[in-house]
């Protein structure tokens, strides 16, 4: 059971992973947004609601403004990977009599 | 429950749990439950030299079936004497079945049934009781899956107009940074009060990964699911 218990942890630890690894690579590359994809389209308006842009229809980004995306994503990515790594720490911590 | 002559499902549990007339014999309590009456039950027995499971031939096999309003599991061995024997399922310890369901290595129930090992405690997916639920954060990340999906639409064009696209991003986001201010209030008060919770460090990663594009749509999905079910015995 307690290896069940350990399961949501694993999977945002490797959520965690690959949204940091793949802000990392939107940094790097910016070429990757691809407008015409629904899955950057997602985060076109992703960017749009947390940077005010005025939204259209080309679903455009310009390579600074992804590569800008990219650091965000990368940032919550490893604030949300340092979070759950500490809270596992704690709760070690805490099992221990 | 009402053949093993109890009330609750705790108590179906003590009966199996440490101390109880079936002590460990989980893979027992598994059969009953997948069971219908009739259905063939299969169980092979270790007999110490190491089991050899032979699919095809079982040492014994049997079925539930009723009798004067008691459940009574009905076997014959197939393979040493050919002999068996109907005994009460209530009063399984009465009987000699205490080396037998002790001796027993697999059970099989159907014939397409999984293998079930005896001394295994099996879990059910089943949803939370209403009070362990965080209803709060399972109407947030309802709320933010529905945002999304609106999104997704956009992006995908089965909805015309960027702008509704935007809008339900704006409110996804919003709707995000709250569930992070109530998963931070959780673990912080779980801090404060030196009680911190396996779910409040699950509801925390959740939120905070929430906040993602696209991946945070998956997050909220599982944290969704994580929410409301829980694997029981």
């Amino acid at each position: 059971m307690k290896q069940l218990l350990i399961m949501p942890f694993l999977f945002l630890l490797i959520v965690g992973v690959l949204a940091l690894i793949w802000g990392r690579l939107l940094w790097r590359f910016p070429s990757l947004y691809n407008p015409e994809s629904i899955l950057y389209r997602q985060v076109y308006l992703w960017y749009v609601a947390w940077f005010r842009k005025e939204a259209d229809e080309s679903f455009s980004l310009r390579d600074d403004e992804v590569v800008k995306a990219g650091r965000l994503i990368f940032v919550i990515s490893a604030f949300g990977l340092l979070l759950i790594i500490l809270f596992i720490v704690l709760l070690e911590q805490n099992a221990q009599p | 429950m009402q053949y093993l002559g109890v009330t609750t499902w705790d108590e179906v549990l003590a009966i199996f749990g440490e101390g109880g007339a079936m002590a460990g014999i989980w893979g027992y309590l598994e059969a009953l439950h997948q069971a219908q009456l009739g259905t063939p039950i299969s169980v092979w027995f270790d007999d110490g030299a190491g089991l050899q499971l032979n699919i095809h031939q079982p040492n014994m096999i049997g079925l539930f079936c009723e009798m004067n309003g008691e459940l009574m599991f009905s076997g014959t061995f197939i393979d040493w004497s050919g002999s068996g024997g109907s005994w009460v399922v209530g009063d399984i310890d009465a009987v000699n079945a205490s080396w037998m369901l002790g001796a027993a290595a697999v059970f099989q129930v159907g014939s397409l049934g999984n293998y079930l090992d005896p001394h295994q405690q099996y879990s059910h997916l089943k949803f939370e009781d209403a009070e362990d639920i965080d209803w709060v954060g399972a109407g947030l990340d309802i709320a933010s899956i529905a945002a999304d999906a609106v999104s997704f639409g956009v992006g995908g064009r089965v909805i015309k107009g960027v702008a509704v696209g935007a809008k339900a991003q704006d409110i996804g986001r919003v709707l995000n940074w709250i569930d992070v201010g109530h998963s931070f209030g959780d673990a912080g008060q779980g801090i404060a009060s030196g009680n911190l919770s396996v779910d409040d460090g699950k509801s925390l990663g959740y939120s905070v990964l929430g906040l993602v594009p696209i991946v945070g749509t998956g997050v909220s999905a599982v944290s969704l699911l994580d929410n409301v079910l829980e694997l029981e015995p």
